[in-house]
């Protein structure tokens, strides 16, 4: 269950990564709001590979 | 000589025995490790300095195209058959064709060209420290550092890595597992962010017009050297020459099911290398062509960007160091690792603050793919070619020798014959691989009847 919940946590901070600069590209989004998206993306996908990666491991 | 060759010979005892069924992997464990392994800092650099040196964007384009799948073919067509077929690694394989004497020569000068390959990675890594205090970065033509402040970032940053590999590579190695597909969005997020800079429109209508004018302009910067489709074509594919051609990577595809699983290499060369390079191009013309990862990261994706560059560089210097110790050990009897790493972590330190190794990049690997590629051809040939000649294989484990003194000598000849080649540094080594293969089956041939006699 806790792989199944950080693989999508992980898989959702890897869009968010994805979906920033593109937002900003489009003008949807300033360059500092999308900067501060990049790096909450960023420190949620460390967070949730290091959960899953530990998890993996445990099992 | 057998002295240092046996305590290397113990070292690598582990993976002594081929590759039982039961541990060959699959072919998605293939695309993944190709995948995370060719996003990596150096890819910062080599991209940038493709706009730099002024190709155009079609040639790049081409370029890429061609020369990767050249080096898909190198990996799929030479590495992979021959690793399937024996399961060995190239060290134990070339240790019956050229004896230990001559594995160990190789794993020193292995030894030598990772440092200063770790070293420009310590190098990518202070530009984006370096950021945070308003450091100079070197200029394109700098060989020595231009300041006291590159000086002691670089170094602290190689202390730091060093420390971090002494502390537990393993650990260390898995948290860069993790990063990996990280950096490979840092690369695609960068550029996306600085296509507007550029004055890309969000519909993407001026995107080519743009790609040609203000990015891969056909312009070199000054005092670079105009680059053309050859260029890239060469640099794609001996830019893992070592890997491919040099069969390094016989240790990965001796455990594929299949000699097809080399195709798999495809994945770290189209969505890695080429794509990556596109991208790092596209942030080097938000910045103005100034070679300054850190830079480049942070005018497109912030602070986070700066983390990417940072752990980019980090994660293949660790693995680097690693190596490197790995290789010092058989010449450094009793010493316990952390003191290898050590003294490694600080001569490349040391390495690191030279900007010429992290400016001269390109040609550095141009460098180190020629070095080793004599040692690929030698194999190749011998695997190949000798029984079809009926020339009797292994000459060194069926003597006994230490060392093959005709595989050294085609070796070293190899290189003194590229290095007279009257064509441009990234050609030499495709001549010098038939050099080297044609060389080592005539001198073999010659003495053939040594070894029968055995």
């Amino acid at each position: 269950m806790l792989r199944i919940a950080t693989g999508v946590f992980a898989a959702g901070s890897m869009v968010i990564c994805l979906w920033a600069p593109l937002a900003y590209f489009l003008g949807y989004l300033d360059e500092a709001l999308c900067q501060g998206f990049f790096a909450i993306g960023s420190a949620g996908w460390f967070i949730a590979a290091t959960l899953f990666v530990s998890a993996k491991r445990a099992r | 000589m057998s002295g240092l060759a046996a305590r290397t010979d113990k070292l690598y005892e582990f993976d002594r025995e081929p590759v039982s069924p039961d541990k060959l992997q699959s072919g998605s464990r293939f695309a993944g490790l190709f995948a995370g392994e060719h996003v990596a800092g150096t890819e910062f650099v080599i991209g940038a300095f493709f706009v730099l040196h002024g190709i155009t964007a079609t040639d790049l384009i081409f370029g890429l195209l061609i020369g990767n799948l050249l080096a898909v073919l190198s990996w799929a067509l030479l590495c992979a058959p021959i690793a399937v077929d024996t399961r060995l690694t190239l060290y134990w394989y070339l240790r019956k064709i050229a004896g230990p004497g001559l594995t160990l020569i190789y794993n020193v000068a292995n030894a030598f060209l990772y440092c200063i390959l770790a070293g420009a990675m310590m190098s990518v890594a202070a530009t984006a420290v370096g950021l945070g205090f308003g450091m100079d970065t070197p200029q394109l033509t700098d060989v020595y550092p231009n300041s006291v402040g590159w000086v002691v970032t670089t170094f602290s940053i190689g202390i730091v890595f060093t420390i971090l590999a002494i502390l537990g590579f393993e650990k260390l190695a898995k948290f860069a597992s993790v990063c990996a597909p990280w950096i490979f969005v840092v690369f695609i997020a960068g550029a996306i962010a600085t296509l507007p800079d550029l004055g890309v429109k969000p519909d993407l209508s001026n995107f080519w017009e743009i790609a040609r004018t203000k990015i891969w302009t056909g312009v070199p910067s000054p005092g670079q050297e105009q680059y053309g489709i050859g260029h890239i074509i060469f640099f794609a594919w001996f830019v893992n020459l070592g890997m491919h051609v040099g069969l390094s990577d016989m240790a990965l595809f001796r455990y594929a099911k299949s000699w097809k699983y080399g195709f798999y290499s495809a994945f770290g060369m189209y969505p890695g290398h080429m794509l990556a390079w596109l991208c790092s191009g596209i942030m080097v013309a938000g910045v103005s062509r100034e070679m300054n990862p850190g830079l480049m990261a942070y005018n497109a994706i912030g602070i986070a960007g700066v983390f990417g560059v940072l752990v980019a560089g980090w994660t293949t210097a660790n693995p680097t160091l690693y190596r490197v110790g790995l290789a010092i050990q058989t010449i450094t009897p009793n010493w316990p690792r952390w003191k290898i790493t050590l003294a490694a972590g600080l001569v490349t330190s040391v390495l690191a603050c030279f900007p010429i190794f992290f400016m001269k990049l390109l040609e550095y690997v141009a460098y180190y793919g020629l070095v080793l590629m004599p040692i690929g051809a030698i194999v190749f040939t011998e695997h190949w070619i000798f029984p079809k000649l009926g020339i009797p294989r292994y000459r060194a484990e069926r003597l006994g020798q230490t060392l093959n003194l005709s595989a050294l000598v085609v070796w070293v000849g190899t290189l003194v014959v590229c290095y007279f080649l009257p064509i441009h540094l990234f050609y030499k080594w495709l001549p010098g691989w038939f050099v080297a293969s044609i060389s080592y089956t005539i001198l073999q041939k010659a003495t053939a009847k040594e070894v029968e006699h055995a």
